[in-house]
């Protein structure tokens, strides 16, 4: 109906409806631009450039449609390449990465080998001793687990729904200082070797934040934070426990909702690191710090 | 028949060039395209009523096209871009449509 009552509307002796309250109905009824049917009225001469001014519309039309549908179908695919040729470069270089590490790891364990075949037999015990001290062997025993993940909660809130609109001070909890106090709370109570999501602690591993990421050792590690301590495990656990930084950690989980467990292990195993030689540290002739194996495999 | 020539040819055109669009007037884009596909149907409309005139059609266009753009900066400017934006297409959309029907009763008598 709304088509009949039209074409009345376009009945050339009836002025536009451009004055009427009715935007709306005009809207709907008188589709066509005015300016025709007013032009039609004057009754204007036919010019010659008229006909090349429709050409030249024409022309921008077309170009404009064109670059449209350009626009449209070609950034998508460009922006998927190029976040696609990122990944495969990252893990390219992260297995890489890996790889160079196993070789280490491998030359490494041949040194050692030598060297033991060289070394006297109470040498070579120090010498693994001092190893194992320094996170350059992987080693295995009793100990305990400490797993630390963030509060699991959606990153949407109730109002919009829109992904990102939580505080991230209410998704990512756990910090540094964190994962720090837990590591030095197994250190104090007696823990010979740490890791941290399969990172092995050396004397120069630091664990620090960056923006929402922890680093350890300079490595990205994301939660759930999982830190393995070998040790008098009973002795440890109990320990910890009872510890001030497992009091603020259970505080937090109760509050916050981040989940925090820890249990005893009879058997762990916790990769090695490869540590560089020092370069610029020489054995001092000071007096004799209380172990050996503090200020030797310090560097 | 000499307009869907320069159709054809501005098509041609843009497929040659591959222009690339500031991204800075990206969000335009689709304003300008809806305000073109008006233009080019009132002008259909109007070559069927018989009363077309190039003058009208080319002004139309791209004042179509510079207001509709002009109203969603504005919109973006003050916040309200996006559903200006929808204000401009649903506008447009009815006029489309509209033409679209006039033509399609001068073409099929229906």
């Amino acid at each position: 109906m709304a088509v009949e009552r039209s074409q009345n509307t376009t009945d050339p002796r009836r002025p536009p409806l451009l004055w009427t309250t009715a935007l709306l109905d005009d809207l709907l009824n008188n589709p066509l631009d005015p300016g025709y049917q007013a032009a039609a009225d004057r009754h204007a001469p036919k010019r010659g450039w008229e006909s090349s001014l429709a050409w030249v519309g024409c022309l921008l039309i077309g170009f404009l449609l064109v670059v449209a549908y350009q626009q449209t179908h070609r950034s998508a695919p460009a922006r998927d390449a190029a976040r696609k040729d990122l990944i495969s470069r990252i893990q390219g270089l992260q297995r890489a990465g890996g790889t160079m590490q196993d070789t280490a790891k491998t030359l490494a364990a041949q040194v050692a080998a030598l060297r033991d075949a060289q070394l006297s037999a109470a040498g070579s015990t120090m010498l693994r001793d001092l190893e194992v001290a320094s996170g350059t062997v992987a080693v295995h025993g009793p100990g305990m687990v400490v797993v630390l993940n963030n509060p699991s909660t959606s990153n949407t809130t109730d109002p919009n729904q829109r992904p990102g609109t939580t505080p991230l001070q209410q998704t990512q909890v756990l910090q540094d200082t964190d994962i720090r106090g837990v590591v030095n709370q197994l250190f104090a109570a007696g823990a010979e070797a740490i890791a941290v999501n399969g990172i092995r602690l050396t004397a120069t591993t630091a664990i620090r934040f960056a923006g929402e990421a922890v680093l350890v050792d300079f490595q990205t590690i994301s939660a759930p934070y999982t830190i393995e301590a070998i040790g008098p495990r009973d002795a440890m656990l109990v320990d910890f426990a009872d510890s001030a930084v497992a009091r603020r950690l259970k505080t937090v989980e109760s509050v916050l909702g981040i989940s925090f467990k820890f249990n005893g292990k009879s058997d762990l195993t916790l990769s090695s690191i490869t540590v560089s030689q020092p370069r610029f540290a020489a054995p001092g002739t000071a007096a004799a710090s209380p172990s050996p194996t503090s200020t030797e495999t310090s560097r | 028949m000499i307009a869907a020539a320069a159709l054809v040819v501005g098509v041609i055109l843009g497929l040659l060039f591959r222009p690339t669009v500031p991204v800075w007037l990206e969000p335009y884009l689709p304003i300008a395209v809806v305000a073109a596909l008006d233009a080019v149907f009132g002008g259909i409309r109007a070559r069927l009523d018989g009363i077309f005139d190039a003058k009208v059609f080319v002004v139309s266009f791209v004042s179509n096209v510079l207001v509709a753009g002009l109203i969603v900066f504005l919109g973006d400017k003050l916040g309200v871009g996006g559903q200006l934006s929808t204000a401009v297409v649903v506008v447009l959309g009815i006029r489309i449509f509209g033409n679209a029907a006039a033509i399609r009763r001068h073409l099929f008598r229906a």
